[in-house]
């Protein structure tokens, strides 16, 4: 019985604008004027509120946030693939997702004030977007859930979008939920940001697989790489695996290449693991420079419309930490409100004892 | 209706949810087609069909996990651990997140799930079976914690976690399984989650058991009452966590004496949130010592000395006589 | 207008026995002007008057027994508003204010404990204040339950004796210390109601017998008194003050303590040839007489020092021995109402002629009933000197807490073998009880050996200190 071949398999890797400006033509989406300016517009939006969220961070306005800046691409362009009535499952690093889904800079600085109140989704905010999972590779599984739940109750033009780094591709969490969504064929999109290093951890170190998009095929699903700083391939691969989904056909798993020019989170020094050297050659890919070329060479944006941009974000920015910093009267004892959904004496005593105590405290001076 | 042992009562409770809920899921491993190991979910699927009785991958995380995404959405999964002994890996995503969703967002997400896990000893099962580790799920804020500890109550406990708008953790007392019936009327009842039973009122003395040890204790109780004439209040504590502060202390301020019976290790148990409970509202008025008649802080042994390490009738009625002779 | 309250006159002092009131309603008394006096369980006091002004109440027969923090007098002052001076408002007043604070605090809804009633405060309470749990040092044991009901009813704790397991205090005896000082049987106290009525009104048989029940020791069986009137006339006292407290002490001593007296007799010729010349030489001077007494306290705390088990005090509830490094060595004096042992402190550092002095202070203030309580308390072994009334030989009872105590009998010639000839020579007869709980035999024989060796030779007594 000699040995025989039972399947090959191939990974793919999907790139459609180039370090230099090159547009495979063949490949490019087909999005509107408006709609590739929209792109672009989220992008620098999502870039001017991280840089503005760092200095914050320095005056001790905020607390410990993880910075997004040159993820822009591998983020506001899965978003931008996505429907109103998507789920999303991100972790802690996907805030161009958040943004263009409806959330608030100030929302966001709430959270990162240590307010549970900046992660209420309410609003203009898309209630479909689950808060911010800290603990690493947790929500796919969620993601998987809420798929679950759209086929059973009928919406089958819904997907479950769920979003983490290269780090958390070593949870087992990551495989199971992968395995339960190929499983149960379901409208899952896995999104990889693999910006090589998990705080100090560089991708080669995470693990032994040429690729991560290739672990999809152990699970029976497509994987796909593709370049996370070129904003039209992830834009195209994430519509790609978004309307299988919405067509029957189960989840997919994409790797979007990218990297993470700024600390893992403002607590952390990054110079301690790898070079400015490093860190440059990725600056000289940023995906926003790349973008704007490509909106330029398309004549449909000059610097003008840069400056008025970079204007009226500035003063968008000012409005909204403003409007943050300005909030006040939370209400303390909030935390017992949201124990359980009924109330219980046992939390209530809590609740009276803790409110009679920070009133001795505060009597205290 | 029919006088039904525990695990055709709890069977009741999720055939009766199903059917008047089509949001209600049930998924773990073995649940489907056959009818859960302990065939508590049997028939199940051939009356709700494969999509909403699920028999999942082998992932104890992924059950509770998909589950937390599940009622997200607005479903009310029913989860099965299939023992307790594997239902560790289900505390990360319960701890991480389904405890958390309610509190994280104030409101706006909530996690209405059950997760069923058969637990304790006496049934002489393999490794990891046996463990009674109600107080280490207890401990986790925004996590319900219940055990019935007869036919009845575990149904109408079933459809009150269920109902209940946050998760559940239903533990299921193995040896109680189909160690007796009991009649279980025809309507739905329901038990308030939070809330122990008086079972039997009593002067001299408040006991306190929960699970399988309910009837442990219920001979115990009997033997003393034959021998000395004794008047026992015999407390069900059926929710473990939130716990019911009024009703136990009422009791103890009408009875000045407590002894809990508890097959849960010593340390850390759900015994001694009780004792830490009477000592806040109840201490001046006990005449004695609260005694624990409870499993001891070792790893759980394999079945042939298993029981030799479980409270046993003797064991509990010389720790109740303890207290009553002090 | 003024209310006076009894302040607490020593160290945990809980109540005193009212012995004269030098004022009635109605007259006028000027501040410091002897108002009251109180005879509490270790000393008669006189108490002045804090204010000035006509009398408008007092509270208290003679022979009743009031409580601190009790308002025993009220004064019109010319002031309106009752005043406490912070002296008076001794801390059994503020505790009950404090209780209540507490369960204030407590969530609203949750049933709480409630909160504590107020103590009854009409004569003739026996004892109406808070207990003190901690005024011997140690917690008195007995459940939360009894606790509360010692606190509802007033009852100071540390005063019940306890006949449950361990020495520990039951309802029981709470109901029937405040019933009249005996234990009762737990039955019948958990159904009788709370009294504060005088223990005179209580039938002595009743009590007798619950105590019998209670106390569970076998073969005890304490039969009610019988009539003697029946048999000639009788004079009838009640056991109060010094006299009750040293026949509860007594008791506690024969019945907890397994003594063992070991008897030797000190040729003191020698010391007492020192002794009255020492005396002779010093007549006249302040330093008074040097009495027999401080030499042998000296001579004791020397071997406490080498012997350090018969200057400790066994906990039986702990379940250790407590070797105290201080030396008080107490001496029974008799005052003609009771026997009262003044405390000699710090014998290890006082020369014989300053213990010598202090006891002849002390002595006489014992005997006017002016002893401190202070001076009272806190001793680490007893003598007893029952030489000067007569007396070959006694057994003394063990000042419990304590371990041992010593018994001096009479100094007298007798016919003594020295070196195979018949002298005479002045011998004190020594005994030496102890609890052999702590010490055996051998230990006692080593200790009063080498005190006999010790008075027999001043010298030797000298070269010690």
């Amino acid at each position: 019985m000699p040995k025989k071949e039972l399947d090959t398999f191939s990974v793919s890797y999907l790139s459609i604008l180039d370090e230099d400006g090159n547009v495979d033509k063949e490949l490019e989406p087909k999005l509107k004027k408006p709609e590739l300016i929209e792109l672009y517009r989220q992008m620098v939006w999502a870039r001017r509120t991280d840089e503005r969220m760092l200095k914050l961070q320095r005056q001790g306005r905020i607390g410990t946030f993880g910075p997004s800046t040159g993820q822009e691409a591998s983020q506001c362009a899965v978003a931008f693939a996505m429907k109103k009535q998507d789920w999303f499952a991100g972790a802690f690093r996907e805030h161009g997702v958040r943004l263009l889904r409806g959330e608030t800079l100030t929302r966001q600085l709430l959270y990162y004030n240590g307010h549970e109140e900046g992660n209420i989704n309410d609003g203009a905010a898309n209630p479909r977007n689950l808060p911010i999972s800290v603990i690493v590779g947790a929500q796919p599984l969620h993601a998987v859930g809420l798929a679950y739940a759209m086929r059973l109750q009928g919406e089958n033009e819904t997907c479950a979008v769920t979003m983490m780094g290269d780090g958390a591709t070593s949870e087992g969490d990551f495989h199971e939920a992968m395995n339960f969504a190929a499983v149960w064929n379901l409208p899952v999109l896995f999104v990889v940001q693999n910006n090589q290093w998990a705080i100090s951890v560089p991708r080669s170190k995470q693990t032994k697989s040429a690729t991560i998009a290739q672990k999809a095929i152990a699970y029976g699903m497509p994987g796909v790489q593709v370049d996370g700083n070129d904003a039209l391939a992830v834009y195209a691969a994430a519509a790609e695996a978004l309307d299988r989904g919405r067509r029957g056909e189960g989840p997919t798993l994409i790797e979007t290449v990218t990297y993470r020019l700024m600390m893992h989170t403002t607590a952390d020094d990054q110079y301690k693991y790898r070079t400015k050297e490093e860190e440059e050659l990725w600056w000289r890919r940023d995906p926003l420079v790349r973008f704007r070329g490509y909106l330029e060479a398309k004549k449909i944006w000059s610097e003008k419309d840069q400056e008025a941009l970079e204007e009226e974000y500035r003063l968008e920015i000012e409005k909204q930490v403003k409007a943050f910093e300005e909030m006040s009267g939370w209400k303390p004892d909030a935390p017992f409100d949201h124990v359980f959904g009924t109330r219980h004496e046992r939390i209530e005593a809590q609740r009276r004892e803790f409110l009679a105590e920070i009133a001795k405290e505060a009597a205290r001076g | 209706m029919a006088k039904l042992n525990m695990v055709q009562a709890i069977n009741l409770a999720l055939d009766e949810m199903m059917a008047e809920d089509p949001s209600v899921v049930v998924l773990g491993e073995d649940v489907g087609v056959d009818g859960g190991v302990f065939r508590v979910t049997e028939g199940l699927i051939e009356k709700y069909g494969e999509a909403r009785v699920i028999d999942t991958p082998l992932a104890e995380s992924a059950i509770i996990g998909t589950a937390i995404g599940m009622a997200l959405a607005g479903l009310k999964p029913v989860g099965e651990m299939q023992f307790c002994g594997f239902s560790y890996i289900m505390i990360p995503q319960l701890e991480g997140h389904g405890s958390r969703y309610r509190a994280r967002t104030h409101g706006q997400f909530h996690v209405p799930l059950v997760m069923r896990v058969p637990y304790g000893g006496g049934v002489r099962a393999l490794e990891h079976h046996s463990e009674s580790r109600e107080a280490a799920l207890g401990h986790l804020p925004g996590v319900k914690v219940v055990i019935p500890s007869g036919p009845r109550n575990a149904r109408s406990l079933m459809r009150a976690s269920i109902l209940d708008p946050d998760p559940v953790v239903y533990m299921e007392p193995k040896r109680s399984y189909r160690a007796f019936k009991e009649e279980v009327p025809e309507t739905p009842e329901t038990i308030e989650i939070g809330r122990a039973q008086v079972v039997q009122e009593g002067t001299d003395i408040t006991v306190i058991a929960w699970g399988a040890m309910m009837h442990t204790t219920k001979k115990a109780v009997e033997e003393i009452r034959q021998a000395r004439g004794a008047s026992i209040e015999l407390i069900d504590l059926l929710t473990i966590s939130p716990m019911d502060t009024e009703t136990i202390c009422a009791s103890v301020r009408k009875t000045g004496r407590l002894a809990v019976v508890q097959e849960a290790p010593l340390s850390f148990g759900p015994a001694s949130e009780i004792i830490a409970t009477v000592n806040d509202h109840a201490l001046m008025h006990l005449e004695a010592p609260v005694k624990r008649v409870s499993g001891y802080d070792v790893v759980t042994p394999y079945f042939s000395r298993e029981n030799l390490f479980m409270p046993t009738v003797g064991r509990a009625r010389r720790g109740i006589e303890e207290v009553l002779d002090f | 207008m003024f209310e006076f309250k009894l302040p607490d006159l020593g160290e945990g002092i809980h109540e005193g026995e009212v012995l004269k009131w030098h004022v009635q309603p109605g007259d006028v008394v000027v501040e410091d002007a002897p108002l009251v006096e109180v005879e509490t369980d270790k000393a008669a006091v006189t108490i002045p008057s804090p204010r000035g002004g006509k009398v408008v109440s007092t509270t208290g027969e003679i022979g009743d027994v009031v409580a601190t923090g009790q308002v025993i007098a009220v004064i019109d002052d010319g002031q309106g508003a009752s005043v406490t001076p912070a002296a008076a408002a001794a801390a059994p007043a503020s505790k009950p204010a404090a209780a209540g604070r507490a369960a204030e605090e407590m969530p609203a809804g949750l049933p709480v404990e409630e909160p504590v009633k107020a103590a009854p405060a009409a004569p003739p309470a026996r004892a109406v204040t808070q207990p003190n749990s901690t005024v011997s040092g140690r917690p008195v044991p007995a459940a939360p339950a009894t606790r509360r009901l010692a606190r509802e009813l007033g009852v100071d704790l540390t005063l019940v004796p306890g006949t449950g397991p361990g020495g520990r205090v039951t309802p029981a005896d709470v109901q029937a210390f405040l019933a009249g000082g005996a234990p009762a049987p737990a039955a019948a106290a958990a159904t009788a109601p709370a009294t504060a009525t005088a223990d005179r009104a209580v039938d002595g048989t009743t009590r007798m017998a619950a105590a019998a029940a209670a106390s569970a020791i076998p073969f005890l069986d304490l039969e009610p008194m019988p009539d003697f009137s029946l048999q000639g006339p009788v004079e009838i006292e009640p056991l109060r003050s010094i006299r009750r407290k040293v026949a509860r002490k007594m008791t506690t001593s024969m019945i907890l303590v397994p003594h063992v007296a070991h008897m030797d007799d000190a040729d003191v010729t020698a010391l007492e040839e020192f002794r009255l010349r020492m005396k002779t030489q010093r007549e006249g001077e302040p330093v008074g007489k040097l009495t027999l007494l401080s030499f042998v306290i000296r001579a004791i705390t020397a071997g406490l020092r080498a012997a350090p088990a018969f200057n400790a005090s066994l906990d039986p509830f702990r379940e250790e021995i407590i070797y105290k490094k201080y030396y008080n060595i107490g001496f029974a004096a008799d005052t003609g109402k009771g026997l009262v042992v003044p405390v000699i402190r710090g014998t290890d550092v006082k020369s014989i002629r300053e213990i010598s002095r202090e006891i002849e202070e002390k002595a006489a203030l014992a005997r006017e009933g002016k002893l401190p309580l202070e001076d009272m308390q806190g001793g680490t072994f007893t003598i007893t000197n029952v030489g000067p009334l007569g007396g070959t030989a006694l057994i003394p009872t063990i000042n419990y807490p304590e371990v041992a105590i010593l018994g001096m009998g009479r100094v007298q010639e007798k016919p003594v073998v020295r070196d195979g000839q018949i002298v005479i020579r002045k011998i004190l007869p020594l005994t030496l009880a102890f609890d052999h709980r702590v010490a055996d035999g051998a230990d006692a024989a080593r200790f009063v050996g080498e005190l006999v060796r010790n008075l027999s030779d001043p010298n030797l007594l000298l070269l010690d200190t």
